[in-house]
């Protein structure tokens, strides 16, 4: 499958310098390069500090290079385009002072859809993400959880082939995370989408992805990037998803010792 | 229900009971120093008695509106410039803060030197203790806005000015109008201190004209008009504060 499928996505030589403060630009990331296909679920991992964060901001265009480029289709990327990518972080991003529906109606709103219309797509994906009979609450009136579903349903509503996802699930319990994980699977599996996952779960991972890109410490490089061919449903505590696990592990310790030391 | 009843209540006795102790030591004073209630009140419900009165309570409103309005409109406009300005902010905002230190008052005798005695220095007074809370909470919350609340919207195509307005603005929207109350509160203390340190027309006039002819029932009534006056003013405060609603 693997083979046949096309690219949608490609990074190339992405470099990123950041002003340190003290006169010394920092790296954050360095030469990354990696391509992505279409309808692939594909995992960044990596120690915190790597850059992950700050390659998904490239990968959306949130945020300029220094040199190298994004590629979508084959077009270059240098601003948000929300007919192409949504966007999830790991605050929700929600906006307190709108109801659940008129969260999910923003980006609709944004890009001049009919209120009916829109009505009609926010009920639709708020249905999706399993938030039935919350359209009217306020977000501080909801759970950890259930604020990170609306966001999901808030990005699924514009509809675009890829979903980039910024440690989404990262401030949640481990049970929340599981599940809404298990959520995740079944919604990519029913829209097709091609998602880029930012994670620093080991399990999430494993679990979760395709393909999973292992970065180095600062400055951010692709140190390996590894096929996870598990068949799906997955079972989280499979003997399968344990070895990816470690593998990873194994890859990513001696990083995130030297980030902690502060190398 | 039955809990602010109670509260209800309870404040009504306070209120009898100052107004009994207030009767009780009057009764044991000269008149000149204190007016008892029994002949307070009844001036108080006399309609009669506001025939002078009146006239100066529309122009002490009308310089309330005016430096509320003024310091409202300009104090949102730099607010929302500084706030989103980083090299503006960062260079004016320590100087407001400084200058929201300095006790007001110092500024009155110039301000009556340059613009009279009349209703011109009371509305300028107003207007610099109401502007500083304004201009600084809006700074504060537009300022300190989350990132990724800006980010999303950005991603989701917003142009700047749409996330201005449809971001910016209603997530800083409870800062602002707690400023906004606050500021309404110190323009009614401006205009009554303005007009009570030297002044021709205005209910502080009467108030410091009264005292200092010891005509005690007068200065009470005048007092309690300022009382209610500022009791209104407040409640007004805390309608335009809950404006901001479910935003934090």
């Amino acid at each position: 499958m693997e083979v046949m499928s096309k690219t949608l996505i490609e990074v190339r030589n992405l470099t990123k310098l950041y002003n340190g403060g003290l006169g010394k630009p920092i790296t954050a990331l360095q030469d990354v390069n990696f391509s992505v296909a279409k309808e692939e679920f594909f995992t960044i991992i990596g120690p915190s500090g790597c850059g992950k964060s700050t390659l998904l901001n490239l990968i959306a265009g949130l945020d300029k290079p220094s040199s190298g480029e994004v590629l979508v289709n084959g077009v270059k990327i240098n601003k948000p385009n929300p007919q192409l990518m949504a966007i999830m972080f790991q605050e929700h991003a929600l906006y307190n002072w709108r109801t659940v529906l008129r969260n999910v109606e923003f980006g609709l709103e944004i890009r001049g859809v009919s209120k009916a219309e829109r009505r009609t797509k926010a009920l639709h994906y708020i249905r999706l993400v399993g938030l039935q009979g919350f359209e009217d609450k306020y977000p501080n009136q909801l759970s950890g959880g259930m604020k990170q579903r609306a966001a999901l349903a808030r990005a699924l509503s514009l509809e675009t082939d890829i979903l980039l996802m910024d440690e989404p699930f990262g401030a949640l319990d481990e049970q929340t995370r599981l599940l809404l994980g298990l959520e995740l699977t079944r919604i990519w599996q029913e829209t097709k989408k091609t998602i880029i996952f930012v994670t620093h779960s080991l399990s999430e991972a494993a679990f979760l992805s395709d393909r999973i890109l292992v970065m180095s410490a600062r400055p951010g490089r692709v140190k390996r990037i590894y096929n996870v061919d598990i068949r799906r449903p997955r079972d989280p505590n499979s003997d399968e998803v344990n070895h990816i696990k470690a593998l990873i592990w194994n890859e990513i310790k001696d990083e995130a010792l030297s980030m902690m030391k502060g190398g | 229900m039955r809990f602010k009843f109670k509260v209800l209540i309870f404040q009504f006795f306070i209120l009898f009971l100052i107004i009994l102790v207030w009767e009780l030591t009057s009764a044991n004073v000269s008149i000149i120093f204190l007016a008892p209630p029994t002949q307070v009140f009844p001036l108080l419900f006399n309609i009669w008695y506001y025939a002078d009165i009146l006239p100066h309570i529309s122009i002490t409103g009308f310089e309330i509106l005016v430096s509320f309005g003024l310091a409202t409109s300009t104090g949102l406009s730099v607010g929302f410039m500084l706030g989103t300005w980083k090299l503006l902010r960062t260079t004016y905002e320590p100087l407001l803060a400084a200058l929201y230190a300095v006790p007001s008052v110092v500024w009155y005798p110039l301000l009556l030197l340059f613009l009279g005695l009349d209703v011109a220095s009371k509305i300028a007074f107003a207007y610099i203790l109401s502007f500083f809370p304004i201009v600084l909470s809006t700074i504060q919350g537009v300022s300190q806005v989350d990132v990724v609340l800006v980010k999303a919207a950005y991603s989701m195509g917003a142009s700047k000015l749409t996330t201005f307005y449809k971001v910016i603005i209603p997530a800083a929207l409870p800062i602002i109008l707690s400023g906004i109350s606050t500021g309404l509160a110190l323009c009614v203390t401006g205009v009554i201190v303005g007009e009570m340190l030297g002044g021709i027309r205005g209910l502080g006039v009467l108030i410091a004209s009264a005292a200092t002819r010891f005509e005690t029932a007068r200065y009470f009534v005048l007092t309690i008009l300022v009382i209610i006056i500022a009791f209104a003013v407040n409640y007004c405060g805390k309608i335009i504060e809950r404006l901001g609603g479910r935003g934090a």
